[in-house]
């Protein structure tokens, strides 16, 4: 079986069909890529339903020794319980990034599908590769599509901030590059061979020396940060997640930054135990910094997006926070612990680390998804300048309602992904130190304020219809809360049952008691035309805002066909996850448990090693 | 300098004879010698419309010195035969190095003819001179003796010289070339003075001779330690002139800038790699010994050759003429890898260590021949479009010009070192050699030196796709269609993709490549 080879490269494949493709057929080009993500997608239900989650190790595996034999590396495949929830995460999002660009990407369409798709071949490699050559490459491979969707199909500073993203994160790789280096030569000096294959040198990791550990661990951890991003090295993130169209906004919350958390799973926790140990202190450290901080900054952002991007920063610091928790419980074994006890007790923050990373692809997604809705309607993303505009609810039930769902998810309701994984995480922060979790526990009502704050002021704005907001002027009508009585005019009278479904779901899930009357009349007041007028509303324009504003402004379709297809099905996924943690946590048992037999191993050894000297 | 009459009295006239079987060994540098003949004669016979068909019998002969060279190697893989009284010696290092100067000559061949003769640039010439130059190179890498070294490098530095002004009526040519050979010259004058050196401390030329005298004299003169390294670093600060190796570069901007641009990309990689093959085997080969002296002195020019070259880099708005600083950088690069070889006593246990020096020194620099040819082959086709090669002209490259934007990046990503490119693996290749020689800190400068370089290499491919074509390059635009150049850079990324993602059995010639050169050392050192 080539399953993952096949993943990987199909979307290769469909970039070079969608190449020679005429240029004008923009619309087969979609449909090219959509197909082709929706074949990968299928192939990777495929494979998480034939995954043996109570097998040690990697499977699907492909190895062939001879690809470069003269450096020792090998063309090595395979996924563990980690991994193959990742590769799963990457086909859900791709097909739901491919249908989000439909209608907004209208100008490059064709470099626009062949960089997604180069995009996605990266990604798929980096989860799936053992071996380090191969994951380098795939590593870098990641950056150039990305750099380019950002670059060429973004906002305004699009250059600015796809440039920055570029170096920021090649920085990181390049000692990454090196320390992997170093790494080969330390297996060369222990063994006598040469060999790039991460497993083999995992099983031997624990003879490392500590020093090599310590230094190694930072060259890894600081490129795995960079991309994470972890408080200090998260700057580049706003930008780039402002700049980025909404797809690829997307993909970079929901699977590059990923990349990092993966790599610190893979890579730093089993191949240098004791530096992870010694350095779990300052990684929980800079994690609840980045918790915090990213919380704070995200609550006075005026920008819709980079107030998302911020609260990805909070939430990837329950990821660190998390798996440096679960290593520095895993320093228990002095006191004769077993692996068993060990794993007891310390598996929930693992579990949370990995929950929160699959949960957060889903949830913040899915956020962005709905910045991009309003962004195609009214372009802009200033906050105020929504808010000023009119009263979204009103006119867009359905996308009240997930957006609704979404935010309750990042905000860690219960019965949402979002809570299980910081949850557990926490839960996990608690057995090292009670003030790291109540400090942390901090991030949660912070998130309460900035995720309740921003759906307040965007979804209930100014309660007027159709009068365009031209300024920051109209702070009369500012937080909505004024009875739009004076609005009301008759229903629609094509309303269908579907329709009418959606607004008891709507009200029943949005509405507060005392505010049912008048906004349901608001919403009944929603005008026939906003529905019908769907089609000529004008995507993929220039960025410009305000001309745009007073041509487009007035016209709010409820969600179309291809918003309805994006944002549903990962809302509903969201939402069984929240009720059904157990489909993903069961994945990570395993996983879990071999990291930390490779800790006690080690233990084991030191203290033969200690019981040898003292003989 | 009683000592210098002792070293005197040991020489030995030895008679110089030459058989047959010796042509057949040098039967590479012959074809190419006969080639650049034949070119001289045939441009004068020829009628001056039919003289582009000259292109097709330069290929013709390079591509058969590479059969001859091919033909050389499956008959006898382990060959290692010195010729014509130990000046010339084939062996891999002499095959790999012939490799990357053929196809360097048949890319430059590929990328001359249409700016040439929008330029008036008689394509006969250039070819004749510019196979010329090949030879000597090729001379270079086989060579066994200082003369061989001297003789190679002049003859392939002064049809340069001549390529760089080729451009007669262009004032940036003229001034290049006249920087380029009176830094030349001098550079020429310190290497010939290191020579006289070395013999008057080793009484020979032959570099096995020279590697044997210095080893057993090692141990029991002091007199020759002071006397040899002074030879070395005259020879250092040569060799540095020809590989571009600050401080020794300043003559490098304004001639790849004002060089017709083909001349530039011909330029920037054959003499180099010329350059690296003499300094191998003066070092290597003849001063082993010493080596913990030239290595350090090496590894610290190569920290100020990166980091000057990229940092300089940046602040250019000519591609030409950042591409010069870019090449300057990738000098320092490859410096690292020679760095690497660093021993303790002339015989090191650890051979494998120093094959992966010298290979990576290879394997690089074959790489880079592909990558900054075809770097500056888009250039060309970018001049002969529209005539500029600013930063600026690069804008919007990606949409009247998707396939060229494609290959221009994929040269970019290559030098910056970005997989899955040639340039990434070489780059891996030569830091992983320094790591294995505890070089840690020079590959971290490296490191970031690569990180500093995707800057600016980034800002073109930024110009390419992000930028919109001005209005006044729109109108400049005269569509010129060229077969060899497109040739040239189909041959070339697909060479950039293979070597990045199948470098195997490149790497496993190179491997053989620097395998003689270690017999040699351990015979000078009197070991079997």
């Amino acid at each position: 079986m080539f399953l993952l080879s096949t993943m990987t490269y199909l979307p290769l494949l469909g970039a070079l069909l969608i190449m020679l493709l005429p240029k004008k057929s923009d619309n087969l080009i979609r449909w090219v890529a959509l197909l082709t993500t929706l074949v990968v997608f299928g192939l990777s239900i495929y494979t998480i339903l034939g995954f043996n989650q109570d097998s040690k190790g990697y499977q699907y595996e492909e190895y062939y020794k001879d690809w470069i034999p003269s450096i020792g590396s090998g063309y090595h495949m395979g996924v563990d319980g980690v991994s193959v929830l990742m590769v799963l995460l990457n086909g859900f999002l791709f097909v739901l990034a491919i249908i989000a660009s439909w209608k907004p990407i209208q100008t490059r369409v064709r470099e626009y599908y062949v960089s997604m798709l180069l995009l996605y071949v990266g990604l798929m490699g980096v989860f799936c590769a053992l071996d380090f050559f191969l994951f380098y490459i795939f590593w870098e491979l990641v950056l150039i599509p990305m750099a380019l969707l950002i670059g060429i199909w973004g906002g305004p500073r699009r250059v600015y901030a796809a440039v920055k993203f570029f170096l920021y994160t090649l920085v990181g790789s390049l000692l990454m590059l090196l320390a992997i280096i170093a790494l080969y030569f330390q297996y060369y000096d222990l063994t006598k061979t040469n060999t790039l294959d991460i497993p083999t040198i995992t099983k031997i990791a624990p003879q490392f020396s500590e020093t090599f550990q310590f230094w190694a661990f930072l060259a890894f951890a600081l490129a795995f940060a960079i991309k994470v991003p972890l408080w200090p090295f998260h700057t580049w993130l706003p930008d780039a997640h402002t700049e980025a169209p909404t797809a690829g906004s997307v993909i970079l919350a929901g699977n590059m930054l990923k990349m990092g958390c993966y790599g610190f799973i893979r890579f730093n926790l089993p191949l240098f135990p004791d530096a992870s140990k010694t350095l779990a202190p300052l990684m929980i450290g800079l994690a609840v910094i980045a918790i915090i901080y990213g919380a704070l900054v995200a609550i006075v952002q005026p920008d819709m997006k980079r107030l998302v991007a911020y609260t990805s920063v909070s939430h990837m610091g329950f990821v660190i926070l998390g798996l440096f928790s679960f290593a520095y419980g895993l320093r228990g074994k002095a006191s004769g612990q077993t692996t068993d006890v060990l794993l007891r007790d310390n598996s929930a923050a693992f579990d949370g680390a990995v929950f929160t990373m699959f949960s957060h692809g889903l949830l913040t997604g899915g956020l962005f998804l709905c910045v991009g809705v309003i962004y195609d309607r009214l372009h802009t993303r200033d906050i105020k300048t929504i808010q000023d505009t009119t009263r979204v609810a009103n006119r867009m039930p359905a996308y009240a309602a997930i957006y609704m769902l979404y935010t309750m998810g990042s905000l860690g309701l219960p019965m949402i992904s979002g809570f299980v994984g910081e949850f557990l995480a926490m839960q996990g922060a608690f057995r090292v130190n009670g003030w790291i979790a109540f400090g942390t526990s901090f991030a949660i009502i912070l998130a309460a304020i900035y995720m309740l704050w921003l759906y307040q002021r965007v979804i209930w704005g100014k309660p007027a219809d159709y009068e365009l907001a031209t300024g920051h002027d109209d702070h009369g009508h500012g937080h909505g809360h004024a009875t739009p009585a004076a609005q009301v005019t008759p229903a629609p009278t094509q309303a269908s049952s579907k329709k009418a479904d959606l607004k008891w779901l709507y009200q029943s899930i949005v509405l507060e008691p005392e505010d049912n009357d008048s906004s349901a009349a608001a919403s009944h007041g929603t005008p026939a035309e906003s529905h019908t007028d769907s089609h000529d509303n004008d995507h993929g324009h220039g960025h410009g805002g305000d001309k745009d504003l007073k041509e487009n402004g007035a016209k709010f379709p409820d969600l179309n066909l291809g918003e309805w297809l994006t944002l549903y099905p990962m809302g509903i996924a969201a939402v069984v996850l929240g009720v059904f943690p157990g489909l993903v946590l069961n994945f990570l048992h395993k996983p879990a448990e071999q990291i930390t037999a490779i800790f006690v191993n080690h233990a084991d050894l030191a203290a033969t090693l200690l019981q040898q000297v003292g003989k | 300098m009683s000592f210098l009459n002792g070293i005197l009295s040991q020489v030995q006239p030895t008679k110089l004879s030459f058989t047959g079987d010796d042509f057949m060994y040098i039967l590479p540098e012959f074809i190419v010698l006969v080639t650049a003949c034949l070119l001289v004669i045939v441009d004068l016979i020829l009628p001056k419309k039919s003289r582009g068909g000259l292109a097709w019998l330069a290929l013709l002969g390079y591509v058969g010195a590479l059969a001859a060279a091919g033909y050389l190697y499956y008959a006898d893989a382990t060959i290692s035969h010195t010729t014509f009284s130990g000046m010339f010696v084939r062996d891999n290092f002499t095959l790999f190095n012939e490799i990357i100067f053929l196809i360097t000559g048949i890319l430059g061949i590929l990328i001359s003819p249409t700016y040439s003769l929008k330029r008036k640039i008689p394509l006969g010439e250039l070819y004749s001179i510019q196979a010329f130059s090949v030879l000597g190179m090729m001379i270079v890498g086989g060579s066994g003796d200082l003369m061989a070294v001297f003789v190679g490098i002049e003859l392939s530095s002064i049809a340069v010289y001549i390529l760089t002004g080729f451009a007669r009526n262009d004032r940036g040519s003229a001034e290049g070339a006249l920087k380029y050979f009176l830094l030349g010259i001098m550079a020429t004058a310190i290497l010939v003075y290191g020579m006289a050196w070395t013999f008057g401390m080793t009484g020979s030329t032959n570099l096995r001779e020279i590697g044997r005298q210095i080893a057993s004299q090692h141990s029991t003169s002091s007199n020759m330690d002071s006397g040899i390294t002074f030879a070395m670093l005259l020879l250092l600060v040569g060799f540095g002139f020809k590989i571009a190796a600050v401080p020794f570069h300043v003559w490098t901007p304004d001639a790849y800038e004002g060089a017709p641009t083909p001349i530039s990309a011909f330029m920037s990689v054959g003499p180099k790699a010329a350059g690296f093959a003499a300094l191998i085997r003066v070092m290597v080969e003849g001063m082993p010994t010493l080596s913990n002296q030239w290595t350090i002195i090496i590894a610290v020019l190569a920290v100020l050759t990166m980091t000057l070259g990229n940092v300089v880099a940046i602040a250019q708005n000519s591609v030409k003429r950042m591409l010069a600083y870019s090449s300057i950088a990738h000098t320092g690069y490859i410096m690292v890898g020679v760095a690497a070889y660093v021993n303790s006593n002339g015989v090191d246990t650890n051979v494998a260590r120093q094959n992966d020096s010298i290979s990576s020194v290879l394997i690089y620099s074959l790489i880079y021949v592909f990558m900054n040819i075809g770097a500056f082959g888009i250039l060309i086709y970018l001049q002969n479009q529209q005539g500029g090669a600013e930063v600026d002209d690069f804008n919007g490259l990606a949409r009247w010009s998707p396939i060229a934007a494609l290959a221009m990046a994929l040269c970019l990503f290559s030098l910056a070192g970005i997989p899955p490119t040639g340039g990434f693996f070489g780059k891996f290749f030569v830091f992983r050699a320094a790591i294995n020689s505890n070089l840690l800190w020079l590959t971290i400068i490296g490191a970031l030196n690569s990180a500093v370089s995707a800057f600016f290499y980034l800002r073109v491919v930024v110009a390419m796709y992000f930028n919109p074509q001005s209005e006044e390059s729109k109108s400049k635009l005269v569509p010129t269609r060229s077969f060899f150049l497109t040739a040239a850079l189909v041959i070339i990324c697909v060479a950039i993709l293979v070597l990045g993602l199948y470098p195997d059995p490149a790497l496993k010639l190179a491997q053989d490549g620097a395998t003689p050169l270690f017999q040699v050392v351990k015979a000078a050192a009197g070991q079997p």
